[in-house]
């Protein structure tokens, strides 16, 4: 089933919110699990993030959200971002970035920041 | 698209078009003229309020044609009062009533007339012994709805109409969601004033009517002032094919409501069974009280509201009234039944009509579910 | 069919209208208010309609505000002026419409000073009687018609405006019988209220706007709903304002056409009641719409006329549908000071964009053979 985007959300937003590929959570992980939440129950959002370290490289992530489309959009977008940028690259990530890539409107800019947050939060996981 | 917002709009009647359709063609004349044409015109517009005045136990002189029910509403509360002038007066309503009403309440309070809100109770319903208790030496007038619009649930306004008739205050009832759905005798009820809408009933949009008692008769201060149209009541011209469209519309509600109202409840419960047996943490609201036919509302625990509508784009539902969904405010009836914001916010509010049928329920029933699924496994924080 | 002249009471609704808003009502289309996918294009529809009916006479989309009709807009502008502000005077001409007359007529139970403004004998306004008015204190709107729905006269209300303007007032024009019938500019005019109807420009009657510019503050009328940035409440009538749209795209698009057709059928009427005993034509000496007409025979009972008028096939009227039937003289020729006996005679022909000249021949022979019986 596919539902149609009928309250015309962005084309990059609703792609990532009706078909998530990266839900779920990281039972085995072959490395080192890193695991942020991010988000507050009074914006009625909350982003969780799991990643499987291997040598460095990010064998795989994934993502799960309660809130609006947008939240949900984030943590797709971030866990298919976080799979193919080092951790070097890590730092460099910003709302901004986040919100042009899904042209995420004015009025849900909160979203971006919150993965900017999540992203910073498992760089420091990283340095720890 | 499944259409499940029948509460919101109802499409136009294909035979409610059939009868318009000659009041836009060849039959223009203005109602209001004296000349052949005015008067075929005058003669349609008679019969229509006949039509109205039969679905509510009314007589024809007791139908005043407006726009539509923000304005019948409008009318009544407005028209009352200006009418009373009365230094202090009192307006006992309620916290989950249109925002037509609402609203002209707020406009009032800012002319000095006092206005009780009351809550709701835990069932969604204003009681009996509340309203009375609310009432003061001042109050000239009590408006309640009939049907509450996001949860369906009765209130009791036809035990209330002879103990407001006793005290000498006047009775205003929004029916916009009973008429055509419930049985309305207002030859039996003593309510004084009661606002019915075209569109809520498969009739057209921009067309409504404010039924004004004549005995005892309800007296009005006009609203709208220019002609002398409708008793002096609610001047301009009018639109013939409009409300020889409600006229047609009423009638034909009133002829299936022995139908239909069992047969939308059918559907309705069997929405309510699927959902409940396939989703765990949900709530039926309402569903102790006395409800209308045509009316589901369920929160749903453990989904965000509005990712919950976003994939549900297929079904044409609504979060609860159309008028104030711009708006999101939240919900006071849902407050009221002990739903907090987020809550009150993935609620989903189902209303049928003539058209939904046991396939669309399935159907329905079958990607809410899906949806609500999928979303809780989308969740950090769902339990399963 | 009877021969229609009565087109300034109302108009039928242009096949090539009715057309358009066929769709919006047979279609499956939900509450223009709802977030759903139907609501949408009804929204859509709503805003192409506003464009249209805002460009008939001049004025961004913004300033509309759809209502029930030209008597809601009347009702909206001056009550809603007024309810925005510290009671002081409301000036109006004394041959408007009883929607603006007796709406005015009502501020004086909230503490308003209301006034009428005189015309002349022609039905003009009586300028310096109207300086002097403003000149006498505090004035917050002036409301006056574009164009009489009687005599057809026309108002200068750019030079109202000016004046108005002047003295701090706002200026409310009744352009329900103009737009349409001749050019009328909301923006050049310097209006800052206009109301106008549908039903009088061959689109569906249940709806009007009111035009409101930026700088007047409003208050509504109906409460209840966030529709019209909050000015006018209630469900949206879409298939009306669709129709109203394109009604007025035609009524622009046709506006020479029309105005030239009816010109030439009213002379050809003129000249010919000319040549009819004790024939007086109101307004004559002024500027008047093109297809608007109206005169009494001396001796002859309005009413009584246009009864033998009816039986002959020929639907016209004494003057506002609204206030036929009351047995009552125009207020419209009283105030332009014409005696009540003469008023009480009067018959209006308004004409239509599809009357011909052997219509009015018709109507020209009937009333010859009343006139001599």
């Amino acid at each position: 089933m596919s539902a149609p985007n009928a309250y015309g959300y962005p084309g990059p937003i609703w792609a990532r919110f009706s078909a998530p590929t990266h839900v779920g959570d990281l039972d085995r992980p072959q490395g080192r699990l890193l695991l942020v939440e991010v988000g507050s129950p009074s914006a009625k959002s909350l982003l969780r993030l799991q990643l499987d370290l291997v040598d460095g490289g990010v064998a795989a992530a994934r993502f799960k959200a309660y809130g609006c489309p947008t939240t949900i959009a984030v943590g797709e977008w971030l866990a298919a971002w976080l799979e193919h940028n080092t951790v070097a690259r890590w730092p460099d990530l910003h709302a901004m970035q986040i919100r042009e890539a899904l042209e995420i409107p004015d009025d849900r800019a909160h979203c971006a920041l919150m993965g900017e947050d999540a992203v910073r939060a498992l760089h420091q996981q990283v340095a720890a | 698209m499944i259409y499940l917002d029948y509460a919101a709009t109802t499409p136009l009647d294909p035979r409610a078009l059939e009868a318009m359709l000659p009041w836009l063609r060849d039959h223009y004349g203005n109602p209001a003229s004296d000349h052949a044409l005015g008067r075929e015109a005058r003669a349609a517009v008679e019969q229509a309020r006949a039509q109205v005045a039969a679905l509510i136990g009314a007589r024809a002189d007791e139908i005043v044609w407006t726009s539509g029910a923000t304005e019948s509403n409008n009318l009544a509360i407005k028209g009352a009062l200006e009418f009373r002038a009365t230094r202090n007066a009192h307006i006992v309503t309620s916290r989950i009533e249109h925002k037509a009403v609402l609203d002209t309440c707020r406009h009032l309070e800012t002319q000095g007339v006092r206005v009780t809100y009351l809550r709701p109770d835990a069932e969604g319903r204003i009681g009996v012994e509340q309203v009375l208790q609310a009432l003061t030496p001042e109050t000239v007038l009590v408006s309640l709805m009939w049907v509450n619009n996001e949860i369906g649930v009765v209130n009791p306004v036809e035990t209330l109409a002879p103990l407001l008739r006793e005290r000498g205050i006047l009775f205003h009832v929004d029916a916009v969601q009973a008429a055509g759905k419930l049985a309305i005798d207002l030859e039996r009820t003593p309510i004084d004033l009661l606002s019915v809408s075209a569109h809520k009933l498969y009739g057209p949009k921009g067309v409504g009517a404010l039924f004004v008692r004549k005995r005892p008769r309800a007296r009005l201060a006009p609203q709208l002032h220019g002609g002398g149209h409708e008793q002096g009541m609610r001047s301009g011209t009018l639109a013939t094919h409009q409300v020889v469209g409600m006229g047609a519309a009423a009638e034909l509600a009133g002829a299936a409501m022995a139908e239909e109202a069992p047969r939308v409840v059918t559907l309705r419960d069997r929405l309510w069974q699927r959902l409940s047996k396939a989703l765990p943490a949900i709530h039926g609201n309402g569903l102790a009280a006395e409800r209308a036919p045509h009316i589901l509302n369920v929160s749903f625990e453990g989904v965000e509201g509005e990712s919950l509508r976003a994939l549900l784009g297929d079904l044409a539902i609504s979060s609860g009234a159309a008028c104030s969904s711009a708006t999101r405010e939240p919900s006071f009836v849902l407050r009221a039944l002990g739903r907090d914001d987020e809550l009150a916010g993935a609620s989903l509010r189902f209303s049928l009509g003539r058209g939904t049928t046991a396939e669309e329920i399935e159907q329905a029933a079958a990607q809410v579910i899906q949806v609500v699924h999928r979303l809780r496994e989308w969740s950090p924080g769902w339990r399963t | 069919m009877p021969v229609y002249l009565d087109h300034n009471a109302t108009t039928w609704v242009d096949p090539r209208v009715l057309d358009a808003m066929l769709p919006y009502l047979s279609g499956p289309y939900g509450n223009a208010s709802s977030l759903h996918r139907y609501g949408r294009a009804a929204r859509d529809a709503v805003e192409t309609a506003r464009a249209q009916v805002a460009a008939l006479v001049g004025a961004q989309p913004g300033e509309l505000v759809w209502t029930s009709g030209g008597t809601e807009a009347n009702n909206l502008a001056i009550k809603g002026v007024a309810d925005a502000a510290v009671a002081t005077r409301v000036l109006y001409g004394i041959t408007d419409h009883p929607a603006v007359m007796e709406t005015a007529e009502s501020l004086q139970a909230r503490g308003w000073g209301v006034e009428a403004v005189a015309v002349d004998h022609e039905g003009v306004v009586d300028w310096p009687a109207f300086e002097a008015q403003l000149a006498r204190g505090p004035v917050r709107l002036v409301s006056l018609m574009r164009a009489n729905n009687e005599t057809g006269v026309i108002q200068d209300v750019a030079r109202a405006a000016r004046l108005a303007h002047a003295a701090g007032a706002w200026l409310h024009v009744d352009a329900v019988q103009a737009a349409g019938k001749i050019p009328v500019d909301f923006t050049a005019l310097g209006c800052d209220l206009m109301s106008l109807s549908s039903h009088k420009i061959y689109g569906p009657k249940g709806i009007g706007a009111l035009l409101v510019s930026a700088e007047v503050e409003l208050l509504p009328l109906h409460h209840g709903g966030a529709q019209e940035r909050g000015l006018r409440g209630g469900t949206e009538n879409v298939a009306a304002i669709v129709g109203f749209g394109v009604a007025a795209e035609l009524a622009q698009a046709e506006l020479d056409t029309r105005a030239a057709q009816a010109l030439a059928l009213r002379e050809r009427l003129e000249a010919g009641l000319r040549n009819i005993r004790g024939i007086e034509i109101f307004g004559a000496a002024a500027p008047r719409l093109p297809n608007t007409l109206q005169f009494a025979l001396h001796g002859y009972d309005g009413e009584a006329l246009l009864m033998q008028l009816d039986r002959k096939g020929f639907a016209v009227s004494s003057g506002s549908a609204c206030a036929s039937g009351k047995g009552e003289p125009s207020h419209v020729l009283i105030g332009m000071g014409i005696p009540r006996e003469t008023a009480k005679g009067a018959v209006r022909v308004s004409l239509g964009k599809d009357n011909t000249a052997a219509e009015t021949d018709q109507f020209l022979t009937a009333l010859k053979a009343i006139a001599a019986a």
